[in-house]
């Protein structure tokens, strides 16, 4: 595997994820994990572990961030995120970074704190504490920012956020990790809650933050006024057929990578195929993705045990004024038993050791599509998953998706028929003008 | 020696002192008249016209029964006997066994009723089930004081299969009367309370009609020679649910010509082969519950009736062609899969009736609400929700609802562990999993 190492700390290039280094624990030395195996901190020169914030300091210091974690959490409705940068200027965007200057640290003080509360014996663990002080330091930075006053201060709170996320794309396999070694020592539902409201939070702090980025891009493209079909100019218009069949190649040629020489299932549309919708393309290509694959895999394994030729894959899309429903129904051979009661948990189920294996061999990147493409450009969010190595099964799909669906309102629902099939029921709501869904949610 | 009935009197006189004008004196003259001439009282003589045994004590009965929980069967309780013909001696001791099952049921029932508030006892539905309790207790039970000691084990059994027969038949109608008596006391008592007591009520009313018509129909095919090797008792030990489904489907599209002229139909894509052990008429029931469902909403959503009509986009033709012109094919089939689960197996029922609302979802599962719209109140009582057409030889002949149809079905797929699960696209349509867990044939 070709090593590259990146002098620069802050790199602008996007690099390829197969060729990135894989990394392990930031911290400084080798330690013990809870299951006995070394892990081995090698540092990456590009990014530099934050330094430990164990120290006594941190504890009487950690009035600062009482103070940000006590602050209310300003909701931004959709409605005013969606037609935000219909018209932009210059005191839009800055009135925009000051909100992002102040709402992030709130929000992420909430999180730490959050994390502060957790018994120690889980924080401890090298993966949770490195996104501990992950999370501690670029809430420090962020509520060192001075007001900003000017476009120029507004590109220095940018280039700031841009590194922010880049380097917080490493969080979700590492929070994986991490509960999936200290799963003995909390209840479980209670560490799947956190792990569901960190996420949450997280996809609503990225998605706020790409949005100003968006904005800042267009004034200075002098694309000032916007009246195209992207609500808030991250959602764009998608067409349920063609995404779903994009999503179904990509999802095909892991699937045959795996399963060599196999075919993947054919689709067969019903209902409103034709439909256009707008969503945030990484996330419903994320979720798609993930279903697909779990579809196709379970296709390819049967035919491999059973000769039995493969069925195809039928899709329904439905579409109301207020909700768009899909139902992908398979005849893959349903979920054991033993998985489906707990298929929507990060910590428990009888996968999650072989996961854990699994993600340690991930560059330690995109857990989640298209979230270091969609930084810096709009462009195709599934290269990542192309590249993600096609026999990594992360047993996360299904838990982030439903971050992800119910983030934007909607649902997923799996009803597994164990010896026949799957169906799946994906339910998003609708963004567009008279939306209900819009007048009253938040982000 | 015959009572007269009278409401009024019933009330006063529940624990069976008084229910004449005549003094008490007198009757227990009576009853001392009787035990004098020695005459051996059997069960058979006493027809549910006279509902009480004065010389039996019912609340004794009723607080030694309450006490006693009873058992749920399983399907392999009701076959450990074997293939009828079964001998007398075993069949006497599952009647004992059953006797104490059924009463501390009845009893518990009885108790269950007399918490509800007072004013719903004096509506009459409620207070003609009520008495039917009292009743049944009373005819299960029998006197036992009466019983001679070497009582010949065909013929105990025979006379107690007798008066469980009688009660089986009294409380085959009961649940259109239940359901009258609580929708019209729906003042007097919190949704969730009525919901609450008429499931735990049903749920419990499968269980007893169960183990006293399994024990009848045991008893029918030991002694008659009736017995086939397919059933025993009441479970059917090759019961086709392919052959359930499509004899449902007709006879539903029967009654859905009459009403609507339309033939709804089904397919059944797979699982033709599937062969299972299970209480056919159970089975029956549910699948006629979900179907009847699913061909009024295919039916009202292609015909434009319902609101879930507007969203179908994309449909080529538009919702007032079709109708008339070759009804069958131009609805949509209800698509049925059967299929293996590893204890048991899975039906779904798939259609194309325009899906539920959300907030209907949560509701169709308690007993208060039916979306069907019936002029009159009496008749759709009567006519549905009735037994399945195999049992009685008549059946519902409307394809609307108490609303009570789908929580019944899955009281009774839930009582040997099974589920039922509704999943919908509005718009679209629904998908119904039925989940049975029983023996398989293969």
């Amino acid at each position: 595997m070709i090593v590259l190492t990146s002098k620069t700390r802050h790199s602008s290039r996007v690099l390829p994820t197969c060729l990135t280094r894989r990394t392990a624990l930031s911290s400084e030395s080798p330690t013990t994990s809870l299951f006995g195996k070394k892990v081995f901190g090698r540092r990456r020169n590009s990014d530099k572990a934050p330094p430990s914030t164990v120290s006594s300091r941190h504890f009487y210091q950690n009035e600062a961030l009482m103070g940000y974690a006590n602050r209310p959490i300003r909701p931004v409705s959709l409605q005013q995120f969606a037609f935000y940068g219909r018209k932009l200027t210059d005191e839009k965007i800055i009135h925009s970074a000051n909100f992002v200057r102040q709402e992030l640290p709130t929000r992420m003080a909430h999180r730490i704190h959050d994390m502060q509360r957790l018994p120690y014996s889980i924080i401890r663990n090298p993966h949770m504490s490195h996104v501990y002080e992950l999370y501690y330091h670029s809430f420090n930075s962020l509520r060192k920012f001075p007001k900003i006053r000017s476009l120029d201060d507004n590109d220095k709170l940018c280039n700031l956020v841009k590194d922010l996320l880049l380097r917080h794309t490493e969080v979700v396999p590492r929070v994986v990790m991490g509960v999936i070694e200290s799963a003995e020592l909390m209840d479980s539902n209670r560490l799947d809650r956190f792990i569901y409201s960190l996420l949450s939070s997280r996809i609503s702090r990225r998605v706020l933050t790409e949005q100003h980025l968006t904005m800042t891009n267009s004034l200075k493209e002098g694309n000032v006024t916007n009246t195209g079909e992207n609500v808030g100019q991250v959602f764009l218009q998608l067409h349920a057929a063609d995404v779903v069949r994009q999503c179904a190649d990509l999802a095909g040629r892991l699937v045959s990578d795996v399963h060599r020489g196999c075919a993947t299932p054919e689709i067969i549309f019903e209902g409103d195929s034709d439909t256009k919708f707008a969503f945030i393309e990484s996330h419903f290509k994320y979720m798609l993705g993930e279903i697909l694959r779990n579809a196709f895999e379970a296709a390819a394994s049967k035919t491999e045990r059973t000769g039995e030729p493969l069925k195809p894959l039928l899709v329904t899309v439905c579409n109301t004024p207020h909700q768009l429903i899909f139902r992908f129904s398979d005849r893959a051979g349903g979920i054991p038993s033993d998985v489906v009661q707990d298929l929507w948990s990060f910590a428990k189920g009888p996968r999650s050791l072989l996961r854990h294996e699994k993600l340690e061999q991930l560059p330690f990147f995109d857990a989640v599509a298209g979230e270091r493409e969609s930084i810096n450009k709009r462009m195709s969010s599934l290269s990542s998953l192309t590249s993600r190595p096609s026999d990594l099964f992360l047993g996360m799909g299904l838990p982030m998706s439903k971050v992800y669906a119910e983030f934007w309102g909607g649902k997923i629902v799996v009803k597994s028929m164990e010896g026949f099939g799957c169906d799946v029921f994906l339910h998003i709501s609708k963004l567009g003008i008279e939306s209900a869904f819009v007048e009253n949610t938040s982000i | 020696m015959r009572y007269s009935v009278c409401p009024r009197r019933q009330l006063l006189t529940e624990t069976g002192a008084m229910v004449s004008r005549r003094p008490a004196s007198q009757i227990y003259k009576v009853t001392c008249m009787k035990s004098v001439l020695g005459r051996r009282r059997s069960y058979s003589k006493y027809s549910l016209d006279e509902p009480f045994f004065p010389s039996i004590d019912i609340e004794k009965i009723i607080s030694t029964y309450a006490q006693h929980h009873t058992k749920r069967l399983s399907l392999e309780d009701l076959l450990r006997f074997g293939c009828p013909p079964i001998p007398a001696d075993q069949l006497v001791l599952n009647a004992r066994h059953i006797k104490q099952e059924i009463l501390s049921s009845l009893a518990r029932r009885v108790i269950a009723l007399r918490n509800l508030p007072y004013i719903m006892m004096l509506n009459p539905n409620i207070s003609q089930i009520y008495h039917k309790y009292l009743n049944s207790i009373s005819f299960v039970h029998g006197d036992e004081s009466f019983k001679p000691e070497n009582m010949a084990a065909d013929e105990e059994n025979r006379e107690f299969t007798k008066a469980l027969e009688k009660v089986v038949d009294e409380h085959t109608d009961a649940i259109p009367v239940l359901a009258k008596g609580v929708a019209e006391s729906r003042e007097y008592i919190s949704s969730a309370m009525a919901d609450r007591f008429l499931d735990e009520h049903l749920r419990v009313r499968v269980g007893t009609r169960l183990a006293a018509k399994h024990h009848i129909m045991l008893t029918k095919q030991s002694t008659s020679g009736l017995q086939n090797g397919r059933y025993v008792g009441i479970v059917d030990t090759r019961l086709r649910p392919d052959e359930m489904v499509q004899s449902v489907a007709d006879l539903l599209a029967d009654v859905s010509d009459l009403q609507y002229g339309l033939r709804p139909t089904v397919k059944i894509d797979t699982g033709s082969d599937i062969e299972i052990e299970y209480v056919s008429e159970h089975l029956e029931y549910i699948i006629t519950e979900l179907l009847k469902n699913c061909f009024r909403a295919t039916i009202e959503h292609f015909t434009g009736q319902s609101s879930s009509s507007h969203y179908r986009v994309g449909e080529k033709s538009n919702s007032s062609q079709g109708i008339f012109g070759g009804p069958t094919a131009s609805l949509p089939p209800v698509l049925v899969s059967i299929s293996r689960a590893p204890t048991g197996i899975q039906i779904r029922l798939r259609d194309r009736g325009g899906g539920i609302k959300d907030h209907h979802l949560s509701k169709i599962w308690g007993y208060s609400e039916s979306t069907f719209e019936e002029d009159d109140f009496d008749d759709g009582f009567k006519r549905l929700n009735t037994p399945p057409p195999s049992v009685t030889g008549t059946g519902g002949s409307s394809m609307g609802g108490l609303g009570y149809g789908l929580p019944l079905s899955r009281a009774y797929a839930d009582y040997f562990g099974g589920n039922i699960e509704l999943e919908s696209i509005y718009g679209w349509g629904t998908d119904a999993y039925i989940t049975l867990q029983c023996a398989r044939n293969d």
